[in-house]
């Protein structure tokens, strides 16, 4: 973090209720944070503890009961393609293609046919999906309809990556890969990234910060700045530092 | 080869074991009036030319309710999914409505349309729609929140929402629908012409009754059937293409 970097993403004072048995129930109690140009942050909590709430309000999904979210020092009132969100759950396009799905928000933008196919081939390319382009996702495994969603995400270009949960349903190994691949991707150009996830090591392995998030409400307790170089390798996660703050996590999730 | 062939030969077993029971049951009169599957055949092979023509009146009259009814459920369905407003202020009468059992129209409609083509295709349009608008109004319901979601996050609008989320996500529902309809069509029309027609199935089975024409009235049963299984096929057959994307397995 250099004094340079600029506030991507700034929370002030988010609050937010919901409707529970016709009372209101707090999901998030008066966050407040600051997340710089190229921060890549992770957000790790118990279920339930408003972490995906929280992104939702980022995106602009759901407007917050109180406070504001700032995106470039402009209010987020609703989503945008500014900001790419993966869903934790299967988000991609059933009744199109692999190719479709990835070129459908570029289509949005009005992009010219030839410099979208051009866009689209690359991505492809790029979460090794290559030969599985006029494939439909019930013809695909859950780790490869995950890569559609992360190409067609990373294939507009949004200014800010906000990832719910997004490789929760994934096997082990399945999962790491696409933790791999999602660093290859972010580390060429280095976007601003929330990324949610209910798993420590998954958290610390992507992650510059990592913000452990307690429930009933949900708020902050505890930042920690991880502290290991990029680019990342799968071995990282084997070294002692890398276990130490592990463990010190663990405890802080534990106490939230 | 042996998985693929298995279920066809269950299937063909439990056939031919109804009529295997249809027979004992008929020839040792185990159930009263019933003819044996012979004297169904032979209405078929004797005097096909009632059957055929009332059979005739019965597609014909269906197939028109069917058309009519489907394109205005899917239509008003449309309509109601593109905004909250409207559907907020039609809703509460359409949900009255489709409580109503059809069937008690029947009699209504004969005393305001008439007797005949005027009142049975007026009550097949309703019917149908009805069908197809409830379907069609749960699809849209149904169409997962998140789809809508990411596609805000990719820069759509709200026409977008709906032109490039809502309708393609929501045409195995309305398919699903159709073929609802499409089955359920001609038993509609049967049920009308029991009480005000001269001509078709219905007319033609009532009359078996007054006539104690058991075989007469079976044959007009499997005709009506015919006709909702061919309806039920062509509809599926046509839009296979078009759900071939879905992961449900429709049968």
């Amino acid at each position: 973090m250099s004094q340079q970097q600029r506030v991507k993403i700034e929370l002030s004072h988010v609050s937010h209720f919901f409707e529970k048995d016709g009372a209101p129930f707090q999901v998030l109690h008066d966050i407040s944070e600051q997340i710089l140009e190229n921060e890549f942050i992770s957000i790790v909590g118990p279920s339930g503890c408003g972490k995906s709430t929280l992104l939702y309000i980022v995106a602009g999904f759901i407007a917050p009961t109180e406070g504001r979210v700032l995106h470039n020092s402009v209010e987020v009132q609703g989503p945008s393609a500014q900001r790419g969100v993966v869903f934790q759950t299967d988000a991609v396009f059933p009744w199109l293609t692999v190719y479709k799905n990835i070129e459908f928000g570029l289509e949005l933008k009005r992009i010219p046919k030839s410099e979208r196919d051009s866009i689209v081939r690359r991505f492809i390319s790029l979460v090794e999906l290559d030969g599985s382009e006029n494939l439909y996702p019930k013809q695909l495994s859950g780790g490869m309809k995950k890569r559609v969603d992360v190409a067609r995400t990373f294939a507009l270009d949004p200014d800010v990556l906000l990832l719910d949960e997004s490789f929760g349903s994934l096997d082990a190994q399945t999962k790491e890969n696409l933790q791999l691949e999602l660093l290859k991707l972010w580390e060429r150009d280095k976007k601003t990234a929330l990324f949610v996830t209910h798993d420590i090591e998954e958290a610390i392995f992507l992650a510059d910060r990592v913000f452990v998030m307690k429930r009933g409400p949900g708020e902050f307790t505890h930042k920690a700045v991880v502290p290991f170089p990029r680019p990342r390798s799968r071995e990282l996660k084997m070294t002692a530092e890398f276990q130490a703050l592990r463990h010190e996590l663990s405890a802080e999730l534990a106490r939230a | 080869m042996r998985f693929v062939r298995f279920p066809s030969v269950v299937t063909v077993g439990s056939l031919v074991g109804f009529v295997g029971l249809w027979f004992v049951a008929s020839t040792y009169h185990l159930i009263p009036y019933l003819p044996t599957p012979i004297d169904v055949v032979l209405v078929f092979v004797e005097h096909p030319g009632p059957l055929l023509s009332h059979t005739l009146h019965t597609l014909v009259r269906g197939l028109v309710g069917l058309a009519f009814g489907s394109a205005l459920g899917v239509l008003v369905a449309l309509f109601f999914g593109w905004n909250r407003y409207i559907r907020a202020f039609f809703m509460p009468t359409v949900v009255a409505a489709k409580s109503i059992p059809v069937l008690a129209l029947i009699p209504i409609f004969i005393l305001w349309f008439g007797i005949g083509e005027k009142s049975i295709v007026p009550f097949v349009v309703v019917g149908c729609f009805f069908i197809v608008f409830v379907i069609s109004i749960e699809a849209i319901a149904n169409v997962p929140t998140v789809y809508v979601w990411a596609a805000s996050a990719m820069g759509a609008s709200g026409t977008q929402h709906y032109t490039r989320v809502i309708l393609p996500a929501i045409v195995p529902g309305i398919i699903g629908g159709l073929r609802v309809a499409a089955a359920s069509a001609f038993p509609l029309t049967l049920a009308a012409e029991f009480l005000g027609a001269q001509q078709g199935l219905g007319y033609y089975i009532i009359k078996g009754v007054a006539l104690l024409q058991v075989p007469e009235m079976i044959a007009g049963v499997v005709g009506v059937t015919a006709l909702a299984v061919a309806a039920d096929s062509a509809v599926r057959l046509t839009t296979g293409r078009l759900t071939s994307w879905s992961e449900r397995v429709v049968p």
